[in-house]
């Protein structure tokens, strides 16, 4: 528990009810399905290193409950995360209808430079399809997501969804779109960053600014 | 204080129950269907079988005993909603669920370190009325219930059915006896408002007749009645004070009838004033409501029985706070006011579980720290259960209880049950008293794990709280806001902000002055000291360019008063 990394990201997992939203994380995190069935109470984190693009990041990932009466209080982990996973059941269609108030919910609450990934989740569940590929690849479009389907069950997707994430909000950083030193980014540097010495130096430049005053 | 209230609580909760689990143990231990301890991994399907085996021989070793867990359950409710005790309890709870990192916008209205960020906030986005109008409409409504609680307890003084000192519970009966038609028609107005506003007002109100009745026992009232005139009334009520006095000397009816028409006249004026500054089509800078508001408005300040009814701005308030809410509070949550704000905060002094806790950015680093240290279990179930009763809670009884037990079933299988995916290591007897809980009939009350919850509160508090304190996680998260702050004042300097004109200008309101030194403690680093300075420099300039109006300044003043009273006991503990 002790492994260092060079950046620390903290996530979210959205949704309605019943989409799989436990069962993501518990699959990203441990490599397998979960088998418990059991909903979650108010919010839960799990967390995972990961390498993306040569950096090793630490994933923060707070899971919450999608069900109605927990939604007050699942909102007010909402800020300051820097990705988020907005997760629907393909097979169900009442689940994909209520996208947009989670989306709401996420800009609003988080920063509405949140980085989202729409996921399409149950995909081994074809046969029950309900909502195309193709139309939710066109609300995500319409919406600047970014979009997989997945499968907690098999695996197929999931760790791709994190990354996938976890990639875009690296290279905003390194664009210099996203400040990770700004509060409610999200985003803490590791103690093995590479630019510590930048964090460093950025701290004495703070110091000097401060004894002209 | 507050430490010692929470010991009080815990006995109170502690005593019947251990009480009941003694006479059960010999059952439990010795009955036939209890499950053997069992470490071994079982299948899936065999912790629910397990557990609801558990269940059920608990249930068989109870149903002896059932009457006399009914018999001691209603005690204990009865005990919590309405004896003082259960006044100290809600007290307790209230305070735990607040962090000085604060979170919603009800608390930074309250907060007199966090407000005057939030006003140099709304000044800049040109919105400031909106939050005057609520914290003016917010004292109006305070010191007018004062006055009129005041004049009722000297009304009832010189009653002969009054005695010097009543419990809060009674004191409407009293009045209600009284022969003085005065005080009958005065104590009509607080059951108006009991009708209007339902629960939650009465426990406002059962709170501050408390806070009274306190102050009475430990005092006598006649000073009560002269230290509640400086704080909370203007200068023209000091002068129905001390008509108070001559009529304490000379008791007679004439006396009652002219202060009383002072003292109506004093609230018309505060109401008329606050009228014409910001609800008044004419006002500078009206509120955004409707003509039918203002209408009621007009006729609960000018009612046909000549009195103003104390919560006549109460609609107009609540639809300012949505507003202020809905368009401009997650914009401040966000801005480098209210990192400046934290910054005070942290470096102020103390900083308590609750700061971390119940602020996300601050628990971001918290929940990091806890990983590192091996313990974030106890971090978890915290916040599930913590969750958990938050929603229950806020349902005032109108839930499902079928649907809390499923919900509750689900902590207690991940963290109490003998075969737990994630067992915290609570001793048996607090197992026992959350497997009586959520089996009560009608299902779990929502503080169905308030003894666990206060255990591993405590645990974080002794044990990782210092050690996060002084941690490299809690120095990032000073820098991050450090580094928020600063960037933004040089964007915010270079966009040449109007107010940047102001800062040559040596006035400033000595009330504004007032306020903020308190809070504007030097911190324990150099580099600390030297932005706290700056910030100080910046918070006064600013100050400069509010209203000067002294009426306004007064009531200003006498606002923030009322919250560091209020706010001073649990940080001297």
């Amino acid at each position: 528990m002790s492994e260092t990394y060079d950046f620390l990201f903290k996530f979210l997992v959205i949704g309605s009810a019943g989409t799989g939203k436990s069962c993501l994380l518990h699959q990203f995190i441990e490599n397998k399905f979960k088998q418990d069935s059991n909903h979650t109470i108010g919010v839960e984190f799990g967390s995972r290193i990961v390498n993306v693009g040569g950096k090793s990041v630490k994933l923060q990932i707070w899971d919450t409950a999608g069900q109605e009466r927990f939604r007050s209080v699942t909102r007010s982990y909402y800020r300051g995360a820097a990705g988020a996973l907005l997760v629907y059941d393909i097979a169900s269609r009442e689940t994909y209808n209520a996208l947009t108030n989670w989306l709401t919910d996420a800009r609003t609450l988080a920063s509405p430079n949140i980085i989202i990934i729409l996921c399409g989740n149950k995909k081994d569940l074809d046969a029950d399809r309900e909502v195309t590929f193709l139309e939710a690849s066109r609300f995500a479009q319409e919406n600047e997501l970014m979009f997989l389907e997945t499968s907690a069950l098999t695996g197929e997707n999931v760790e791709e969804a994190f990354l996938k994430c976890a990639r875009t909000i690296l290279s905003k950083i390194e664009s210099g779109e996203l400040d990770p030193e700004r509060m409610w980014s999200g985003i803490q540097y590791g103690d093995a960053s590479p630019r510590h010495a930048k964090h460093s130096h950025g701290t004495q430049q703070q110091n000097r600014q401060q004894c002209n005053c | 204080m507050s430490f010692f209230r929470r010991k009080g609580k815990g006995k109170d909760q502690d005593k019947p129950d251990v009480k009941i689990f003694r006479a059960q143990a010999p059952a439990s231990v010795h009955s036939p269907s209890r499950s053997p301890k069992n470490n071994a991994l079982l299948e899936a399907a065999g912790p629910s079988y397990v557990a609801i085996n558990a269940i059920s021989a608990n249930m068989d070793s109870y149903s002896s005993s059932r009457t006399a867990a009914l018999k001691k359950h209603p005690m204990h409710m009865e005990a919590t909603h309405f004896g003082d005790l259960g006044r100290s309890c809600l007290k307790y709870e209230a305070q735990e669920t607040k962090s000085s990192l604060s979170k919603s916008l009800d608390q930074v209205l309250q907060d007199n370190v966090a407000l005057p960020y939030f006003i140099q906030f709304m000044e800049l986005r040109r919105m400031e009325h909106l939050v005057k109008f609520w914290l003016e409409a917010k004292s109006f409504h305070s010191t007018t219930w004062s006055r009129i609680r005041a004049y009722s307890l000297n009304t009832v003084k010189h009653s002969s059915l009054a005695e010097p000192v009543s419990p809060s519970l009674k004191r409407p009966d009293l009045s209600l006896a009284s022969v003085d038609e005065q005080s009958q028609d005065f104590s009509k107005i607080p059951h108006h408002t009991s009708r209007l506003k339902g629960p939650d007002t009465g426990a406002k109100q059962d709170s501050a007749s408390n806070h009274l009745g306190t102050k009475q026992k430990t005092r006598g009232p006649p000073s009560i009645h002269l230290e509640l005139c400086p704080d909370q009334t203007l200068p023209h009520n000091e002068q129905s004070s001390m008509h108070t006095t001559s009529a304490k000397n000379t008791p007679t009816h004439t006396g009652l009838k002219d202060m009383s028409q002072k003292f109506m006249k004093s609230i018309e004026r505060d109401a008329v004033h606050t009228f014409t500054k910001y609800i008044s089509p004419d006002a500078a800078k009206p509120i955004p409501i409707s003509e039918e508001i203002r209408s009621d408005i007009v006729a609960k300040i000018c009612g046909e029985d000549g009195q103003v009814d104390p919560n006549c701005f109460v609609t107009a308030q609540s639809i300012v706070f949505d507003a202020m809410e809905q368009e401009h509070f997650q914009e401040f949550l966000r801005s480098h006011h209210f990192c400046k704000y934290q910054i005070e905060v942290l470096t102020s002094g103390t900083v308590y579980l609750a700061d971390i806790l119940f602020c996300e950015s601050a628990l971001f680093y918290f929940s990091e720290y806890m990983e590192k240290e091996d313990a974030v279990n106890i971090l978890q179930f915290w916040l599930a259960a913590d969750n958990f009763q938050s929603q229950l809670a806020a349902k005032n009884g109108q839930y499902d209880g079928q649907e809390a037990q499923n919900d509750a079933m689900i902590l207690y299988d991940k963290y109490f049950s003998l075969q737990a995916t994630h067992p915290l290591g609570f001793d048996d007897s607090v197992r026992l008293e959350i497997e009586s809980n959520i089996c009560r009939e009608g299902g779990p009350l929502p503080n169905c794990f308030t003894t666990p919850l206060r255990q591993a509160w405590t645990t974080m508090e002794k044990v990782f709280l210092p050690g996060f304190l002084s941690s490299n996680l809690y120095y990032k998260y000073l820098n991050d806001l450090i580094h928020s702050v600063r960037g933004d004042d040089y964007s915010w300097s270079g966009a040449g902000n109007p107010s940047q004109g102001g800062q040559g200008t040596p006035n400033h309101s000595p009330y504004i002055s007032a306020a903020d030194n308190p809070g504007s403690q030097p911190g324990v680093k150099k580099s600390n000291v030297k932005i706290l300075k700056n910030f100080d420099e910046a918070i006064i300039v600013e100050a400069a360019s509010l209203d000067p109006e002294s009426l306004y300044q007064r009531a200003y003043a006498g606002f923030y008063v009322l919250p560091s009273y209020e706010e001073m006991g649990p940080r001297k503990l």
